[in-house]
């Protein structure tokens, strides 16, 4: 998943988005946009991004695409991400929603399964008003209070939704996805709630009837409505998450690679080191070195 | 709608509005005001305006509030008003909320109770977004697909939290500041059908028993669930309805008092006085005499 043609500078953070589950659902940030400062991240939320006075290529694991300022940019940011070049002196707005959040929002259906299958879309046309919107936000962002922070989150809200009424554009089109499938709307609820499962234990033994369950359907419709909506099998995106959540404990911690094995829902060593080397194409110890090399340079 | 013969052909129009047994929860409109195309009106709903290039003078049963443009007054347009005049050549922009789908917002208690309590408000300071904001409503509110139309509830919902968090000023004080209580989705619907029933009904006589039947609700918990809305009870709000309407035809009407007591739903002339001098500590006649020499 990392950009092989940059190994070593290029090292997957992990960027610690502090949702607190009971209280707080959006965390907004204003900052200057620096690819220097930032190596490739994720996180299991999703990012809505708003340029100002500058524009700025992305990068998603090595596929570049062109973020315009002006415009609003939503992803499911389990995939990793960074800033490759920053045009003009300006700023970026950046929200991060937590997913049950997201999912809670009554968005039209084919929107939310664009961006849970990963494609990275944005705004059609500037909206007047969107500048000062993002603005306000930035000076607001000390305010913490949970009124506020509802207020935050219903704005975020009616903006999505008013670019999910209004038509967006894709920027990034994952390549397996199909644009020809169809599936009511109650497919979409029930993946949502398998993924929600997984985010909240994948770090567990979790079996294929558990992730069924917690959608209430069988493993069967589970099996193919998750390979149908997000191009992956179950048991491959519970081992993505796991070895998401590995990096980051091998290069944030001195934990031993047993325990961070066992931490993150392996059942071994072994089943540990086959998907971190398939995944990333590099052992948890030759990473772990990298992660340390690139932190102290 | 009831039509009588009056002097000055300004008759109360109820006009219902937006509610929950509607399709839609809200109504957009975009048009030029003018004072004289509008009899005095009343409707169940919240009502939140935006005026551009232009201000206006409302009459909230006989009391003039100056609304100015480019900012948003919000009320509960269950209280009578009527436009007054207009200056300058403009449009306004009008959002028509039902009282279930407001109520089932969950705005801090002290700005839904302002709302309620019959005050009208406006946002503190004007910002260019709001011109935006409310320029998309008026080209969009000929679409009414459940998308837009949640789009839009979503926009004001947010928009009066804003207002509600960063202060308001206020243009007409509420009459009463009613306690504060979140309701359920059940009680809330219960509630806007009595809320209707006294509104299109509030001429006749009316008693506790056919408001609680409106709302397909006991007589009791009709009673309890008005005293933990309003802080009022049934008989009193009708009361307040009968009240706000005779201020409204003594301000702005030739009518005779004792026409206007029957107009209003008074059973007599007596009952009538003891009401008006009670709530607004002033007789039928001063009230009336008050107003036209300000004018």
């Amino acid at each position: 998943m990392t950009d092989h043609s940059k190994r070593g500078t290029d090292i997957a953070a992990y960027a610690v988005i502090a949702f607190d589950h009971r209280k707080q659902f959006v965390v907004l940030e204003h900052i200057t946009p620096n690819r220097l400062d930032v190596p490739f991240h994720f996180h299991p939320s999703i990012e809505i991004n708003f340029l100002t006075d500058c524009d700025m290529t992305y990068s998603f694991s090595g596929e570049k695409f062109l973020l315009k300022r002006g415009h609003f940019c939503v992803f499911w940011a389990a995939r990793p991400h960074r800033p490759l070049k920053i045009e003009g002196q300006g700023k970026i707005t950046n929200a991060y929603v937590d997913l049950a959040e997201f999912l809670r929002w009554p968005l039209p259906k084919d929107f939310v399964k664009a961006v849970l299958q990963g494609e990275v879309v944005s705004s059609k046309s500037e909206i007047a008003g969107d500048n000062e919107m993002a603005a306000r936000w930035s000076k607001e962002i000390e305010k913490t209070e949970p009124e506020w922070q509802r207020l935050h989150v219903l704005e975020l809200q009616a903006r999505i939704h008013r670019l999910a009424i209004d038509g967006w554009n894709v920027l990034l089109k994952p390549q397996e996805a199909k644009s020809d499938l169809s599936f009511g709307g109650d497919a979409i609820d029930q993946v949502a709630k398998m993924l929600q499962f997984i985010a909240e234990h994948f770090a567990s033994q979790i079996s294929l009837s558990d992730v069924a369950a917690a959608a209430e359907t069988t493993q069967n419709t589970a099996m193919s409505l998750f390979k149908k909506i997000l191009k992956r099998t179950i048991k491959e995106y519970i081992t993505d998450m796991r070895v998401f959540q590995a990096q980051v404990l091998l290069a944030e911690t001195d934990k031993k690679i047993l325990t961070i094995a066992l931490d993150c829902g392996f059942g071994s060593q072994s089943t540990f080191y086959a998907a971190f080397q398939s995944q990333t194409g590099n052992s948890p110890a030759g990473f772990r070195t990298n992660a340390r090399q690139s932190s102290s340079a | 709608m009831k039509r009588r013969a009056t002097q000055r052909s300004l008759e109360p129009e109820f006009a219902t509005g937006p509610t929950a047994k509607d399709e839609h929860e809200i109504y957009l409109q975009h048009h030029a005001p003018s004072p004289e195309a509008q009899p005095y009106h009343f409707h169940p709903t919240i009502e939140v305006n935006y005026l551009t290039d232009c201000d206006m003078t409302y009459s909230f049963s006989g009391k003039k509030v100056f609304v100015e443009r480019n900012r948003l007054c919000v009320f509960w347009a269950a209280h009578p008003h009527r436009t007054k005049s207009v200056s300058g050549k403009g449009l306004i922009t009008n959002a028509q909320i039902s009282l279930s789908e407001f109520l089932r917002w969950p705005l801090p208690p002290e700005f839904r109770n302002v709302l309620l309590g019959g005050g009208v408000i406006c946002n503190k300071s004007q910002t260019a977004s709001d011109q935006f904001l409310t320029e998309r409503w008026a080209i969009e509110k000929v679409d009414v697909t459940d998308g837009r139309q949640s789009l839009h509830a979503l926009e004001i919902e947010s928009r009066l939290y804003r207002l509600a968090l960063e202060g308001w000023n206020i243009l007409l004080e509420p009459m009463s500041v009613p306690p504060t209580k979140i309701l359920g989705g059940n009680a809330i619907l219960q509630f806007e059908k009595m809320i209707l029933f006294v509104g299109r009904n509030f001429s006749d006589s009316l008693t506790v028993g056919q408001v609680a039947e409106a709302g397909e609700i006991s007589v009791n918990y009709a009673i309890s669930l008005f005293k933990s809305v309003f802080g009022r009870t049934i008989k009193q709000h009708i009361t307040d309805v009968r009240i706000y309407h005779a201020k409204m035809l003594l301000a702005e009407t030739d009518r005779r008092i004792v026409t206007v007591a029957m107009d209003c739903g008074f059973g007599s002339l007596s009952a009538f006085y003891d009401a008006f001098q009670s709530q607004t500590k002033n007789s039928p006649a001063a009230f009336r005499k008050g107003h036209f020499d300000e004018t």
